[in-house]
């Protein structure tokens, strides 16, 4: 690897790898799916990341470190100027990105068999 | 016989020392096979970060969409990711200083979003865009992002993988373990063996009134048949390097726990659907589930695993949900609203 590389390029792709052959060119085996799927990975990860976390933000301006919340602000300060109609964009989002928890049964043992391990439960 | 590791994965609480028992056992796991590498991609964020970056100005994405790298502090994962993709291209065995838990667990999320076909989000479109518009180091960068990803997928899936959490015998250690052991079975992951370092030894001088406690914690960790490998506090060897080298025969010796099985769904008589959770090893009162649109949160100790539910249960209800053993199962009624075939 050259001084001049990204320390993760190896200049190996996967079908030259016993050649060793470096070809960095669009035309040299690289895919435009390859981008998307890192895009998706990208937007999954944020969804991980930020969209999860969000789900329990009740109150945009409690949140400030949050990414969505301060969107949310944004937003609805821009609506909120004359002309434009006064809309509650947090309590309008939430309704939609709240989670709706469910109410746990009591724990039921395990079935014989099972691969349960309790260890470290009280 | 059990087989060697080839890849130790390290991660503990903050300051725990992973990084001392990284190098103290690098030697001890090349042992006669040849060396083994050990590696932290801590030290290239900013190289991965600006790539981000410039994707997302290429792809022609708003301002919101460019703060993306600043908050995705999980970026050094990927490069803990692209790291291990390289050392297992030499052939070496290879220790991952994957640092605090918190980040273990992202990067495991992230390789996980990474093999499931959620749907897609980003059009096509966009994505076209900022693959016209990146040079060609950028794009040959991400192809090399891509692959790394789904090797390493496939190395936590291998027999030779174990995953080691590290933490000190403080007050708190088995509230800690409990919490790291269950957030990793979500992650469909597990914990194969724990080490405890700076345990204070008998003899070594240690004032009894704080070492009595942390020895009993480990002892009991030990009675409840965990995989426990305690390393030595030592007086005159802070950073533990040669305690941990000293233990290393028996972090060599942990077995493979068995990873939790798929999701799985299963329809009733009464015409309603279970979805099956696996999470062995998960204490149930830090279990919490719950409906976030079409997706299925699943929660332990307040990390959150998102699962697109199937098209025949985001037409359901869901009736109820609760720990049976080592499952998490979900009740799921249809909705009729949503059936015009059954009204």
């Amino acid at each position: 690897m050259s001084g001049a590389d990204p320390w993760w390029f190896t200049g190996t792709m996967p079908d030259d790898a016993s050649s060793g052959a470096r070809d960095r060119t669009p035309g040299g085996g690289f895919s435009l799916s390859f981008l998307a799927s890192g895009a998706q990975q990208l937007v999954d990860m944020a969804k991980q990341v930020i969209v999860v976390p969000h789900a329990d933000h009740d109150d945009p301006e409690q949140h400030g470190d949050c990414i969505i919340c301060r969107g949310q602000l944004a937003l609805g300060e821009v609506r909120r100027r004359p002309n434009i109609p006064d809309v509650d964009v947090a309590t309008e989002t939430n309704s939609e990105s709240t989670v709706e928890w469910i109410h746990l049964d009591a724990a039921r043992p395990a079935a014989s068999g099972s691969l349960a391990d309790r260890r470290l439960w009280p | 016989m059990l087989k060697r590791p080839r890849l130790l994965i390290l991660s503990g609480q903050a300051g725990a020392g992973t990084t001392s028992a990284s190098l103290g056992l690098r030697e001890s796991l090349g042992g006669g096979e040849g060396a083994a590498s050990v590696v932290d991609g801590r030290g290239q964020v900013s190289e991965i970060e600006g790539l981000v970056d410039r994707t997302i100005a290429a792809a022609g994405l708003g301002t919101m969409a460019q703060e993306l790298p600043r908050v995705l502090t999980g970026l050094t994962g990927i490069a803990g990711v692209l790291a291990v993709h390289e050392a297992a291209k030499r052939g070496e065995a290879i220790v991952w200083d994957a640092g605090e838990t918190g980040g273990l667990l992202r990067v495991l999320a992230l390789l996980d979003a990474a093999r499931s076909e959620a749907a897609s989000i980003l059009p096509p479109l966009i994505a076209m865009r900022a693959a016209r518009a990146l040079s060609a180091v950028d794009r040959a960068a991400w192809q090399g992002i891509l692959t790394a990803l789904g090797s390493v997928r496939a190395m936590l899936d291998d027999d030779g993988t174990r995953v080691l959490l590290v933490a000190v015998p403080d007050d708190g250690l088995e509230e800690f373990l409990a919490d790291r052991i269950g957030q990793l079975s979500l992650m469909r992951t597990a914990c194969d063996g724990i080490l405890v370092n700076r345990v204070p030894r008998n003899g070594d001088g240690w004032p009894e009134s704080w070492a009595g406690p942390r020895r009993h914690r480990v002892e009991r960790l030990r009675g409840r048949g965990l995989p426990v490998v305690d390393i030595a506090h030592l007086t005159n060897d802070a950073p533990g390097k040669t305690a941990f080298r000293a233990e290393a025969g028996g972090v060599l010796e942990i077995a493979r726990v068995p990873r939790p099985l798929p999701d799985s769904i299963t329809e009733r008589d009464d015409g309603g659907f279970d979805i099956h959770v696996h999470l062995p090893g998960v204490r149930p009162d830090l279990v919490r589930a719950g409906r976030l649109g079409d997706s299925l949160v699943t929660q332990v100790a307040g990390l959150r695993r998102q699962t697109v539910l199937a098209p025949v249960l985001a037409r359901c209800e869901i009736q109820g949900a609760g720990m049976d053993g080592d499952w998490l199962i979900v009740r799921f009624g249809r909705n009729l609203a949503l059936w015009p075939e059954a009204s």
